[in-house]
């Protein structure tokens, strides 16, 4: 009885395994020419850099431009900076004739893995996207001196790394004016009664004070008497993936009176955007046009941070032989790094005083006339 | 990969041939690889699939996942990076396991060593390699320590699976809250402040990349683990307390003691792996650190059937297959998930034995030997 199970089951094997050669066979033809051209391009490029080096100002072909990046352990599909920097690249791809690849890191060890393997196949420039990976550039880049890299979110003081930092507090000041605007207008989400809004942090730390400093700037330009809460989600690196605390934190924040809720916490913003469609009083998202994805929900607009800009415009400047290796470039509303989203849907509960108190507040900022606090006041 | 009864007959004869015993051995040894070989074989069949999916070459894929695990020293020195904590997470699973023991508490033993190895690090005086050394051994014992506890707990009658996953958290969140208080350093990514250069653990060099020696150390502490549980008389009632309980204690032996001292010295070679990980690889703990080396040495354990030369087999197996799918992923662009995927399908026949007895026949029910689950459940 037993034989026939066995030979039963190897024939099986066999017979899928020939299916595969098969299969294999016929593929590999096609691989084996679509891979030499890969790799003649490579030497191509690196020829290229090699005659641009020689050379001195003489601008790099733009379609030679061989960009690549790393993002950290949030991966593709996070629907924040890593996606955001993979549709910088893809504009680079298509509008500028760039090569790109993409490596995704399944742990903190692929870091300086993957980093090293996109520098020794000739890709440049290289994003590191995360300040995670802050560590790993500055172990990397110095090996690879000829080579350039860009960090986000993180400064590497190295001659060959620029480091692309954005001023998140100006986009958050904007959210600010819009809110603390809103909050003393009359709607089916917002009470006039109580001037107060709210702030859900995720990790508390510096890069979420700018939010918190920015937000309350903006909203006590427009409104001095109005009430800023401000909450944190927690201390770890799970406070930026905890919708439960959110939710429970933006409850308690409208018990308070806040009808206006700014999230800078990831995706623990799930939570608040579920509290706002629970008790129907208004969130702001963060990172992306939030409302856009979540149609239905009370998000009145969302804080942009444009990390697809600054990796467009990096590789610009790369394929402009004008690199800011060595340097910090900061991305604010002057240079569209940050700003804030239309108001979409909602767009009809507001009035125009307060898409222009928002424009005017943009433009105060881009001329210098207002400067945005970085760290909270109190 | 020795089978364990075939040595114990061995001592008891001692009368046969050289040629006889190594005979026995490579069958041994064969009967001990089929299990995993034709796991991988069924893995790799439907890896196929979902290289196709991808629309990807297999065989342009399959080479790169070669070539990226084991093709150059570079990839060489991936993989042993990879398989250094894995060989010791590994460790931490399969001598409980030769207890009676389930040890799930890997990750929090890991970090709990982590974290101990680089306050030693941190804050001792005196020469780069004296500090190394005592750093290696606080974080061996912090692993005991944080193994001894489910170990004591489970005398008092609290399972052994509960104890350590609650003990995950509360080793994983201590480590996050030290690393960013009392150890907190400057820099971008929170965490401890990197140990000076001496401290940190030497590399291997040779095009290795950032192999280091904890990997000798990792081939150490399995020859360690094979002569305490087979060549020793603790060793031995360990194995009989895990194997047959009653018996056991029918012999006058003490299964409490046992236990405990299965399931600590699990703890401490979680420990050695994750000191020898922040002291060698990263030089640091950061917020957040490596993540699931702790619960990946369960499938190590598994894989390499809870004998000491499986485990080792196992890591370098898990770490060539993470180092190769970095590789496929830069080449082909097949996503790095696919390495996830093939993992699991192997482990899954590896652990799923009545499925390839029914394939194999009743006579594969040998060949299974050592990764019964419901063994290390008992207890």
């Amino acid at each position: 009885m037993r034989t026939p199970k066995l030979l039963a089951a190897l024939f099986a094997l066999a017979l899928l395994l020939a299916a595969c050669g098969g299969g294999d066979e016929g593929e590999s033809s096609g691989s084996s020419d679509a891979s030499e051209p890969a790799a003649a391009t490579s030497e191509a490029a690196g020829g290229a850099s090699e005659a641009g080096s020689e050379g001195g100002t003489s601008s790099t072909d733009a379609s030679d431009v061989m960009a690549a990046m790393v993002t950290d352990v949030g991966g593709l599909g996070d629907q924040s900076f890593n996606d955001s920097a993979n549709a910088g690249l893809e504009r680079a791809a298509s509008e500028l004739g760039a090569q790109k690849n993409v490596l995704e890191s399944g742990a903190p060890t692929d870091y300086v893995n993957n980093l090293t393997q996109l520098a020794q196949n000739n890709f440049s420039p290289i994003f590191a996207v995360g300040f995670l990976m802050t560590d790993a550039v500055t172990e990397v880049a110095p090996q690879f001196p000829d080579q350039s890299f860009a960090i986000i979110d993180s400064v590497v003081e190295e001659p060959n790394v620029a480091s692309l930092t954005f001023r998140e507090e100006q986009g958050s000041y904007l959210a600010g004016v819009a809110a603390g605007l809103m909050t003393q207008e009359d709607t089916e989400f917002t009470n006039p009664d109580d001037k107060t809004v709210g702030f859900l942090g995720g990790l508390e730390g510096p890069l979420i004070k700018k939010f918190e400093a920015g937000y309350t700037a903006g909203v006590q330009s427009v409104c001095e008497d109005c009430e800023v809460l401000v909450e944190y989600a927690g201390t770890t690196p799970e406070a930026f993936n905890d919708p439960a605390a959110g939710q429970e934190i933006a409850l308690r924040l409208n018990d308070r009176g806040a009808d206006i809720i700014y999230h800078a916490s990831g995706a623990t913003g799930a939570g608040l955007f579920e509290a706002a469609n629970d008790r129907q009083f208004f969130a702001i998202g963060v990172d992306s046009d939030q409302a856009a994805v979540n149609p239905g929900i009370p998000i009145l607009t969302s804080m942009l941070k444009r990390v697809d800009n600054a990796v467009f415009q990096t590789v610009e400047q790369f394929a402009n032989d004008e690199f800011p290796g060595g340097e910090v470039q900061t991305f604010g509303l002057a240079e569209d790094g940050v700003g804030l989203a239309p108001f979409g849907e909602f767009s009809d509960l507001v009035p125009s005083e307060v898409t222009d108190a928002v424009d005017q507040a943009r433009q105060d900022i881009i001329d210098g006339n207002v400067e945005v606090p970085t760290e909270p006041q109190q | 990969m020795s089978g364990d009864e075939i040595e114990e007959v061995d001592e008891a004869e001692g009368r046969r041939s050289i040629g006889e015993i190594l005979r026995e051995q490579v069958v041994a040894a064969g009967r001990a690889l089929i299990f995993p070989a034709v796991a991988l074989a069924i893995a790799l069949l439907v890896g196929v699939v979902v290289i196709l999916i991808t629309g990807n070459s297999v065989i342009e894929a399959y080479a790169a996942l070669l070539r990226g695990g084991f093709g150059s020293r570079q990839a060489l020195g991936r993989t042993i990076s990879n398989a250094t904590p894995l060989i010791f997470t590994g460790l931490a699973v399969a001598i409980p396991f030769r207890g009676g023991l389930f040890n799930i508490g890997g990750e929090g033993q890991l970090f709990i060593g982590a974290i101990a190895g680089v306050w030693i690090g941190l804050t001792m005086p005196g020469p780069g390699p004296l500090v190394a050394f005592v750093a290696i051994i606080v974080a061996g014992l912090a692993g005991w320590i944080w193994g001894a506890i489910p170990g004591l707990l489970k005398i008092w009658g609290a399972h052994e699976v509960i104890t350590t996953i609650m003990l995950n958290f509360i080793g994983i969140n201590l480590t996050f809250w030290l690393a960013k208080n009392p150890l907190s350093g400057e820099g971008a990514v929170p965490g401890t402040g990197f140990v000076p250069e001496g401290v940190r653990l030497t590399r291997l060099g040779g095009g290795l990349g950032a192999a280091h020696y904890g990997f000798v150390l990792g081939i150490v502490a399995a020859i360690v683990a094979y002569i305490l549980i087979w060549r020793t008389t603790k060793g031995y009632e360990l194995r009989t307390v895990g194997q047959a309980p009653g018996a056991a204690r029918y012999a006058g032996m003490s299964v409490a003691a046992n236990s405990f001292l299965a399931i600590a010295l699990g703890g401490m070679f979680a420990g050695l792996g994750g000191g020898l990980e922040s002291l060698g690889t990263f030089g640091k703990v950061s917020v957040p650190f490596i993540s699931n080396l702790g619960f990946n040495g369960i499938g190590v354990a598994l894989l390499g059937r809870n004998h000491p030369a499986g485990v080792v087999l196992g890591a370098i197996f898990f770490g060539g297959l993470a180092a190769g799918a970095q590789q496929m992923q830069f080449s082909t662009g097949v996503p790095l998930d696919l390495a996830d995927v093939l993992l699991a399908i192997v482990l899954l026949f590896v652990t799923a034995t009545k499925l390839v007895e029914y394939l194999l026949g009743r006579r594969a029910r040998t060949f299974a030997a050592g990764t019964r689950l419901e063994k290390g459940l008992a207890g």
